[in-house]
């Protein structure tokens, strides 16, 4: 019984380790963001770097400085909150994304973690992997396309193929965030935090609320569907999109529903549109389009028997790609004005904690007035 | 008793070997690729007869056997007998056999060469196995990817689009079945050596992609003597016409061919060339209005009236390979019933193909 019983005890012990599964909240910064790295795309000049996102002027990050962190793990307490603010504080106002990898928890320390977010003008990435490593990519600049169309020429102090290889090459000696298993994505009460975004980034996995406290039938029932009419208010704060609060109340909460969140709310998409003259997000689908269209095609080519050149296809991506350059720098240049002020405004002088509770607390209160 | 069983089973191999010497018994094992059991096959087309006859349009409206397989996996080393065993399986088939996944090795130039004109004879499809890691997917259609939607960023749900291909929908489900990863004998993982010459016979050649490790050992001797004459026979099978004795070709086959053979191309842009032409001008609609979307930035409303093309572009796609599906399939049929009129003699099938190789290797033995 013993031998057992030790056996198990490894097994388990085995099986935890393999899913390498992040126990406890945590919060780090992503060593690849860093800016003493991200600079290297500007070929090490903060000055480019500076121009590239319109920074204003004598605001410039220390090279220390993270621009993106990572939460994992499961949302447990206020003290999970407390983590997120310090993160903010310490980087005073360059930190722009939230990388999130967390099966969830309780539903408060998301959704103020959302707030929190969303009143810090953040990003969020719903977490995804390669090979077993987490994938980091800068939030405001994309890689030029492989062959850059003859019409074109890459936009004023934008990263160049060689910029990027300089970054590639700063970051490759650093430890891999490796995301082999267990919670390698964003569900449940972590899809809160998600919402909360100003770019939303990622699949996010959703399910009805559920609650495991001892009570009768009746105030269960009555209970959650309280939490689900504050969930939706919320959603619908954060402009999560119709699809998501319809598969959110569709999905039973045993399971999960893969979703793709809206990018932008409506109004902020509506904004992009107006100033950079193109919408980021379908110029994204656009080009996620012409490689499908090309992969099925070079999959006809090869197995079935011959089609067509492929080269126009090849040209178009080039063209997508260039225009999303473009319209991607205008939109992170927005945001990171929108950012920086929003810090200013929040922590005038250093993060109070107390007084960033309070500003969440209200915001709350108002979703949840809509709710009834 | 046991000792009994064991020791009569080897006495009449030892028996066998010493009547003739030189030749090794028939070791390539022809297993059924169990999804590609035409009864798995059906639900890739709703279940539905007319469904299937719609898409491969046959010359009578009768479905394969059921139980008979489209795929099987030869696995293995080559030896005597394997060509007649290839034959009956064939048979068996009744012109329902496709596709034949290769994973053997080893060298008998006679077996090669009379496996080589049997796949050829029949048109049947080849590929080459490369790692012990096999995953079967139909060869006459393919999962089309979905649509993406290009409507602005609004919050709305796209509007649904039909799917690109009829099969999509079963395709996907297909998909879903757990036999697809189909076990391999490590030791036979991979198409060496006399696999090529056999795979270089198929109307249609692909390759799975080449997986890590390689095989383990020794690297095993190549004769080129033997070299030479299998890439000879691989083209003659292939061409119609010997090479000179210092053609360059003979250097890339048979292992570096194309997909097809040069008849094989022709003839499917013979058949399909309708569909070609729909695609082509699909294909130079959707460039032009793309350009004009450039012109304008790739404006949202520019880039929104770019769905529709995709989809007519998608769409057309999905016709080729249906057109191809039904070339391939009629073309094997007919050959089928070039060798099997009425009913298969598979003894006198057997001895013309066996003495065609003999006369082929005979005829490669001449050029120096």
């Amino acid at each position: 019984m013993v031998r057992i019983a030790r056996f198990l005890a490894i097994v388990a012990i085995g099986l935890l380790a393999a899913t390498e599964r992040v126990s406890a909240f945590e919060v780090r910064c992503i060593e690849a963001s860093r800016y003493q790295h991200l600079v290297r795309l500007f070929d090490g000049d903060i000055k480019k770097f500076a121009a590239y996102l319109n920074w204003p002027a004598g605001q410039l990050p220390r090279p220390q400085y993270c621009r993106a962190a990572l939460i994992e793990g499961p949302l447990k307490d206020r003290t999970d909150i407390a983590k997120v603010m310090n993160i903010i504080g310490e980087n005073h106002g360059w930190l722009a994304a939230l990388y999130l990898r967390s099966g969830g928890g309780k539903v408060f320390v998301g959704v103020n973690t959302g707030v929190l977010a969303r009143s810090f003008w953040l990003k969020t990435y719903a977490a995804a992997q390669r090979n077993g490593v987490m994938e980091y990519q800068p939030d405001f600049a994309i890689p030029p396309p492989d062959h850059l169309p003859a019409s074109e020429s890459m936009p004023a102090n934008s990263p160049t193929a060689a910029g990027w290889e300089a970054y590639r090459a700063s970051i490759a000696k650093l430890p891999p965030i490796k995301m082999t298993g267990g919670e390698m994505f964003c569900a449940s009460a972590c899809t809160q935090i998600h919402a909360g975004g100003i770019d939303r980034i990622g699949i996010s996995r959703v399910h009805r609320a559920h609650n495991s406290s001892n009570k009768t039938l009746g105030q269960m029932d009555e209970g959650l569907t309280g939490t689900d009419d504050f969930l939706v208010a919320y959603y619908k704060y954060m402009d999560a999109g119709p699809d998501f609060m319809r598969m959110y109340l569709m999905t039973a909460s045993q399971i999960v529903t893969p979703l793709p969140i809206n990018r932008h709310s409506r109004h902020m998409a509506d904004l992009f549109i107006t100033k950079c003259g193109a919408d980021g997000d379908q110029l994204t689908r656009l080009e996620k389009q012409i490689e499908a269209s090309n992969a099925d095609f070079k999959f006809l080519n090869t197995f079935y028997g011959p089609s067509i050149d492929l080269d126009r296809l090849h040209r178009m991506a080039g063209h997508v790609r260039m225009r999303r350059i473009a319209v991607e720098q205008c939109m992170a240049a927005i945001n990171e004005r929108e950012r920086l002020t929003a810090f200013t405004g929040l922590c005038p002088k250093g993060c109070d904690r107390k007084q960033l509770d309070a500003l969440i607390a209200k915001k709350l209160v108002d979703i949840r007035k809509t709710s009834h | 008793m046991r000792t009994k069983t064991f020791i009569l089973p080897l006495l009449a191999a030892l028996l066998s070997s010493a009547i003739m010497p030189g030749t090794a018994a028939a070791t390539l094992t022809f297993n059924c690729v169990e999804p590609s059991r035409y009864a798995n096959i059906l639900p890739i087309f709703n279940d539905d007869p007319n469904a299937y006859f719609d898409y491969f349009k046959p010359a009578q409206r009768r479905l394969p056997n059921l139980q008979s397989c489209r795929a099987l996996i030869v696995n293995g080393s080559i030896g005597s007998g394997d060509a007649e065993a290839l034959l009956g399986k064939i048979v068996a088939g009744q012109g329902g056999l496709a596709v034949l996944y290769l994973a053997f090795d080893g060298s008998n130039l006679v077996e090669e060469a009379k496996m080589a004109l049997i796949v050829r004879a029949f048109a049947l499809k080849t590929s080459a196995v490369r790692g012990p890691r096999f995953v079967y997917s139909p060869d006459f259609a393919t999962f089309w990817r979905e649509p993406v939607a290009l409507a602005r960023s609004a919050g709305n749900s796209p509007a649904a689009v039909a799917p690109f291909s009829p099969l999509d929908g079963g395709l996907r489900l297909f998909k879903t079945r757990k036999d697809l990863l189909l076990p391999v004998a490590k030791e036979h993982a991979f198409c060496l050596d006399g696999c090529w010459a056999v795979w270089y016979a198929g109307v249609d050649r692909t390759r799975s992609a080449s997986q890590a490790p390689a095989p383990a050992g020794p690297a095993p001797h190549i004769d080129a003597t033997v070299a030479r004459r299998r890439a000879l026979l691989s083209h003659f099978i292939d061409s119609g016409q010997w090479a000179a004795a210092n053609d360059p070709v003979l250097k890339r086959v048979p292992i570096s061919a194309r997909f097809w053979t040069e008849k094989v191309e022709h003839s499917l842009r013979q058949v399909c060339e309708a569909e070609l032409s729909v695609v082509k001008s699909l294909e130079s609609s959707l460039s032009q209005s793309f350009d004009a979307s450039v012109k304008r930035k790739l404006d949202p409303s520019s880039v929104e009236e770019l769905t529709p093309l995709f989809e007519r572009f998608n769409r057309a796609g999905a016709r080729i390979e249906k057109c191809y599906a039904v070339a391939y399939e009629r073309g094997r049929m007919a050959n089928f019933r070039r060798q099997c009129p009425k009913t298969c003699d598979a003894s006198a099938l057997n001895d013309t193909f066996s003495k065609q190789a003999e006369k082929l290797l005979q005829e490669a033995s001449q050029i120096k």
